[in-house]
């Protein structure tokens, strides 16, 4: 009888341990391709090669592919498990985990090892708002906060509502200011406007994506047009600028990048949609919706913050929408989502023409992207800009 | 590779098995010794030339001493190469940046601008296998073990892919026999499996999830006192479950080819001293410290005084020969300093009077203190964390924010799950020494979970890779 048992063990053990590589040979002789294992002799068993194949036969594995979900949904139902890169807060709020690691790990400059790729980013916009300098524009830094600066509180129970956690922040933003650098600092406004928002229940940031809310949207608009505001361009611009543009409010389902983020399979089913208020801009007189204009002596470098309800439904109703209807006037935008550390502005340097007659450049960037920036903080030289209308002048 | 894979799971553990029954007994080392190079190249393939290398000093080397008619000079200096051989791979490839950086900073302190950092890559498991292969030429030089008389049976000895990159360090004479004669049994393999599986599970299940929440609050800025102990309770659990349970897959994987390793953990957090510790907690690096360098020191035949500095310079050393960072050999001086202080005592601990459970709990205690500089990436991180842990730092304006994270309730209950397990003190070895048909169906019913969730978990090497 020990034996049976011995045999149902070892049996069962072989058969999975055989059975996989088995059958994932035979899925792929059925679907007319070579079996998988045998591009190992393909190839010079190189370290690169090697853990490229193993990468693959990961990534295209029948099994993998199959039963990952399947756990993922199990884990997500016996605790509420969704993975790495998601925190669960309270109250049905969820938050993007390399955002709250911003916070709770050390300074960038203090620990070696968090240095992002690429450079310091302090140096970096230093350097790109000296490029500008020279070219007659001026760099307006603005960074966003991020869902966990603002309610750090539906994360974790012991910080009371409103209770500042963005020391990092603060302290990048007093390092480019020493350095020369302007900066909007936008937290103090979000902060101080929580509770209001908070009784008239207009959250500012939504519970099941990373970014804000409409409310939220405006908030930073405002903020943003009235340092713009201040110019003596604006000021002095033939006609004055007004009577352009008109807003809407506008209720949006919206489905949260968060939950996609957590790759649980039948997400519709168990992460339920938020209606969110975001106010769209259109042009008064045509009512066609906000549309960029190149020729604007304003250009808003961003990411995802000035993306949403943008370019996405209900369209024309984010941050650049706003600031446009704020200002009355359109302006010129670069953004890539998550690419706002480096991404948007290598996109200028392909298109250094877009340069031309601008005064001013706001660079958006959510605060965790001074260390999390996709693809780092790359130092870019600006070659052959185009004079600008201050140049011009 | 890593036991944890896919890769290793679905195509090198089935291949090797199957090839390994396949063939006629007296090829199967040589097939072992081939695949375990395949096995440890797949990381770094030009690595296995710097084993290849300490293989064949140390079988010549011993090849030599066992010669007739060599003199006791000739095998001293035999026993000399094979020392400089593996201590000098060692020293380059684990301590000479650690070298080099002190001198850099000693330079410094006199204003000079010290040298260029050497980059070199630390060959993972070569403090194991060096470790192993001294111990066969330090065995032939006593005469305690006789000489192996093929190479590709000594080969195998060194390259056994299943203890080779984090142990248990396998002594030459506790598999000499078992080189030339091994049992293959379907209890054995059956044992062997269960005990893989539970190591698998051990790693996937419990270590990788506890070893997020320690990296949550080691990676923090500063910690409040409540997270930094769930902490380093986290990171307790997640090293005992992580290495105790790459020791069972070694074990179990030697089993299903007919070895039989030694036992590396025995419920070290049942230990009711820091002495009961070592006798619980990594068996086999223990028992090697003790036969290679405590003894050969003078051990306790000495005098009291030179048997606690023998006591503290081998922790130390045993610090050290965990990474080339001061933090280790702090972590070493701290657990030489505990075992001496017991040896003052009487071989018994200070809190020795107190009743059993609160010894064992106050071990546990001293234990997760020693863990912190362990698990630092550096002396002032650690500092910083002893002073969260005791409330003499001031916690970062964002420490609260950790709660969510470290202070979560799945976070507190997979730190309570393991601290369950460990309560309990089932042991791997144990639970497979006699399978019933519910130990059938739950080591098959964990594989089939830890496969699921490894597939779902991110690359996750073993905490002693890096040793």
């Amino acid at each position: 009888m020990q034996w049976a048992k011995h045999f149902v063990l070892v049996f069962f053990f072989l058969a999975i341990i055989f059975g996989v590589p088995i059958t994932q040979a035979i899925l792929d002789i059925a679907d007319e391709e070579s079996p998988q294992i045998l591009e190992l002799f393909s190839q010079v068993p190189t370290e690169e090669h090697l853990r490229q194949f193993e990468s693959d036969l990961e990534e295209y594995s029948f099994f993998e592919e199959n039963i990952r979900p399947v756990y993922q949904l199990v884990r997500y139902f016996v605790r509420r498990g969704l993975g790495h890169k998601v925190l669960l807060g309270r109250e049905g709020w969820y938050f993007y985990h390399p955002g709250v690691k911003y916070f709770t790990q050390p300074y960038y400059q203090d620990v070696a090892a968090l240095m992002p790729e690429g450079g310091d980013p302090l140096e970096v916009i230093c350097d790109f708002a000296k490029q500008m300098r020279e070219r007659g524009i001026q760099v307006v830094v603005v960074p966003i906060p991020g869902k966990a600066s603002i309610y750090p509180d539906k994360l974790s129970a012991l910080v009371d509502p409103g209770q500042p956690v963005h020391a990092h922040t603060r302290r990048f933003t007093k390092e480019l200011r020493d350095a020369g650098v302007e900066v909007i600092d936008i937290h103090d406004v979000f902060l101080s406007r929580r509770a209001e928002a908070d009784r008239l229940n207009r959250p500012l940031y939504m519970r099941t994506d990373t970014h804000w809310t409409g409310h939220g949207v405006i908030l930073a608009a405002e903020a943003i047009a009235g340092r713009i505001k201040k110019e003596f361009w604006y000021r002095e611009m033939e006609p004055p600028p007004r009577d352009r543009y008109e807003r809407i409010k506008v209720m949006v389902e919206r489905r949260g990048d968060i939950p996609k983020m957590t790759k649980i399979p039948m997400q519709e089913r168990l992460f339920s949609p938020e209606l969110v208020d975001a106010y769209q801009v259109m042009e008064k007189k045509s009512r066609e919706l906000y549309q960029d204009d190149p020729q604007s002596p304003v250009l808003l470098l961003g990411d995802s913050f000035s993306r949403v309800f943008q370019t996405d439904a209900p369209k024309s109703a984010g941050v650049i929408a706003n600031l446009a209807y704020e200002l009355q006037m359109p302006i010129t935008t670069i953004i890539n989502d998550g690419g706002a550390s480096t991404l948007v502005r290598q996109q200028l340097a392909r298109n250094t023409k877009i340069l031309r007659g601008k005064r001013l450049i706001i660079w958006e960037f959510v605060e965790r992207d001074i260390r999390f920036g996709m693809r780092g903080w790359q130092p870019i030289f600006y070659q052959d800009a185009p004079p600008s209308s201050a140049d011009e002048d | 590779m890593v036991f944890t894979s896919h890769i290793f799971i679905f195509y090198f553990l089935p291949t090797v098995l199957l090839t390994y029954y396949a063939l006629p007994y007296r090829l199967r080392n040589l097939f072992l010794t081939f695949a375990s190079y395949f096995f440890y190249g797949w990381w770094k393939p030009w690595f296995v030339t710097l084993m290849m290398t300490s293989t064949l000093v140390d079988y010549v080397a011993a090849r030599v001493m066992s010669a007739e008619g060599a003199t006791p000079k000739r095998r001293k200096l035999a026993l000399i190469a094979s020392m400089v051989t593996n201590l000098g791979l060692l020293c380059v490839f684990k301590y000479a940046m650690f070298t080099q950086a002190n001198i850099n900073w000693l330079i410094q302190v006199f204003g000079g601008e010290g040298f260029g950092m050497l980059q070199i890559t630390l060959p993972i498991g070569i403090s194991f296998y060096t470790f192993q292969t001294m111990s066969y030429t330090i065995d032939v030089y006593r005469g305690t073990a006789r000489p192996v008389k093929r190479l590709s049976d000594f080969s195998c000895f060194v390259a056994l892919f299943p203890q080779l990159i984090a142990g248990p360090i396998v002594r030459y004479n506790t598999v000499a026999v078992q080189l030339y004669e091994r049992t293959h049994t379907m209890q054995r393999f059956a044992s062997g499996v269960s005990l893989f599986i539970i190591g698998f599970a051990k790693k996937i299940l419990l270590a990788n999830p506890v070893g997020n929440i320690a990296d949550a609050a080691f990676g923090a800025e500063s910690p409040t006192a409540l997270v930094a102990w769930v902490g380093v309770a986290a990171y307790a659990f997640q090293i005992y479950f992580d290495f105790s349970g790459y020791s069972d897959m070694a074990v179990g994987l030697g089993r299903m080819f007919g070895f039989e390793f030694i036992k590396n953990f025995n419920d070290p957090y049942h230990a009711d001293s820091i002495t009961d510790f070592w006798r619980r907690w990594h068996i086999s690096l223990s028992t090697f410290l003790r036969d290679y360098l405590y003894i050969p020191l003078g051990g306790n035949r000495l005098g009291r005084r030179r048997t606690y500095i023998n006591l503290a310079l081998v922790m130390l050393l045993g610090g050290l020969w965990h990474g080339a960072h001061w933090q280790f050999i702090v972590w070493g001086a701290f657990h030489g300093l505990l075992l001496t202080s017991e040896r003052l005592l009487g071989k018994t601990s200070f809190y020795g009077v107190m009743p059993h459970p609160v010894r064992v709990g106050l071990t546990f205690v001293l234990i997760l203190i020693s863990w912190v500089p362990f698990r630092a990436d550096n002396l002032s991180i650690a500092v910083n964390y002893l002073g969260a842990m005791f409330g003499l730092s001031t916690p970062a304006a964002a420490a609260p924010l950790l709660g969510g994270e470290v202070l979560s309730i799945n976070s507190l209950a997979m730190v309570t799950i393991c601290g369950l397990i460990v309560a309990l003190g089932t042991q791997a070895w144990d639970f497979v020494q006699n399978i019933t048909w519910g130990k059938v169906l739950l080591s098959l019913g964990l594989f089939v979970i830890a496969v699921a969730a490894m597939f779902a978990q991110a690359y996750n090497p073993f905490l002693y890779f890096q040793f």
